[in-house]
């Protein structure tokens, strides 16, 4: 946890060390404890998750598997194989 | 801080690295090597010519958008019309959230839509249909939507009719086939199928050489309108989301390997059995069956106790001419 203070009094809690990702199709929210920068690549392994197969968005912008996300980004994982 | 990867041609932040092509690309130069994909493809397997009318099926995913946006784009250079088709199946929330998603995306490209209710049409939406003929909701659903697109092709007198069929749906029908061995399915999963004079219009599949993984690429990064939901009837343990995944990890591994095999299938597609079913007329609705009825008119005949082919088509005709498309 980090609190951030303002002149001797807490104006804001953070959680550090976690970013927050949303999977598209399907909606569950999941929150991931990455504790520093690490690349999509190494998200995607720390949920079980193929990087072929999932395409990672931050603030609807695509990122690749070399791009590196920080605690406290908001991500969307899009799964790529659909059926039907 | 890391500052991410360049694009190899300009050098502008990379939105995609494509390692069986050894490239990474920013977004226009992403977007214009899956249009040029998408074009070769047309050229190499003759898909598509001047003055053609082609007729695409959308369904609001992100393949079927992928294709329209890009086969409106190439239409005019390329000098063919263009008709999007949408098939309101009657799936409660879905299939509504879909066709909106569908009009949006025909005024975004500017290409005129028709949209065909089985409600409307029969009375009845796809899965009560099911219902009432105690089949599995898919498989009806397969065959309505078969139907369907074949007689808006034939009364649009359309040459092709466009699938949304991506690189690794393909590969994994075809694997799925193999294993099955049954090989004369696999002489279909070509990039197009030919047509049956005044029966059926032929099939391509424009995106036969752009992997999943780039087509919802195009879409995210070209801002198409498209839903990412999926049908709440979809099935995800079938063996072609199975192969999906092992083949996700080989391609890891071998960069390009399923883009060779779809490659080399195309030129030995020859070589396949093709299938030997006799094909016939329909006797209730004139288009192509395998007996004295089609499926479409077998079901609707089951169900509602007459064929309902030739009202299928007959509304299609009404729909073409209010929409002023003949």
């Amino acid at each position: 946890m980090l609190l951030v203070v303002v002149e001797g009094s807490v104006v804001g809690v953070f959680v550090v060390g976690r970013v927050r990702v949303r999977m598209v199709p399907g909606g569950d929210v999941v929150e991931v404890d990455v504790g520093g920068v690490v690349s999509v690549r190494e998200l995607l392994r720390r949920l079980g998750l193929s990087v072929q197969g999932y395409v990672v968005v931050r603030g609807g912008e695509v990122l690749t598997e070399e791009d590196v996300v920080s605690p406290g980004d908001e991500l969307e994982v899009y799964r790529v194989a659909s059926g039907g | 801080m890391h500052q991410g990867v360049k694009c190899s041609i300009c050098g502008e932040k990379a939105v995609a690295i494509i390692r069986y092509a050894r490239l990474r690309l920013c977004k226009r130069h992403f977007l214009e090597f899956v249009e040029r994909k998408v074009e070769r493809a047309i050229r190499r397997y003759g898909l598509v010519g001047r003055g053609d009318r082609v007729v695409v099926a959308v369904s609001g995913g992100k393949d079927s958008s992928t294709l329209a946006s890009i086969l409106a784009k190439l239409s005019g250079k390329l000098g063919y019309k263009l008709y999007l088709l949408y098939i309101d199946l009657g799936i409660p929330v879905y299939s509504k959230a879909n066709r909106e998603k569908v009009v949006e995306l025909s005024k975004t490209i500017g290409k005129p839509l028709i949209v065909v209710d089985v409600k409307e049409v029969l009375g009845l939406t796809v899965p009560e249909l099911a219902f009432k003929v105690r089949r599995p909701v898919c498989s009806v659903c397969g065959v309505v939507k078969r139907y369907i697109m074949n007689a808006v092709a034939v009364e649009l007198k359309a040459s092709a009719l466009a699938m949304g069929h991506n690189l690794d749906d393909l590969v994994a029908y075809v694997l799925k086939e193999f294993f099955n061995q049954n090989l004369e399915q696999i002489s279909k999963l070509g990039p197009r199928t030919g047509s049956v004079e005044g029966l059926a219009v032929g099939r391509i599949r424009p995106l036969y050489e752009v992997y999943e993984r780039e087509s919802l690429l195009y879409v995210l990064l070209s801002r198409t309108p498209f839903l990412p939901d999926e049908c709440p009837h979809v099935r995800r343990g079938t063996m072609e989301f199975k192969i999906k995944e092992l083949l996700d990890s080989l391609e890891e591994s071998f960069p390009g390997i399923k883009f060779g095999l779809m490659r080399r299938l195309a030129k030995n597609l020859e070589s396949y059995p093709k299938p030997s079913q006799k094909l016939s007329r329909c006797k209730a609705c004139g288009l192509i069956a395998s007996g004295e009825l089609c499926s479409f008119c077998k079901i609707t005949k089951q169900a509602l106790g007459e064929p309902m082919g030739a009202r299928v088509r007959e509304y299609i005709r009404r729909k073409i001419l209010e929409l002023g498309l003949d």
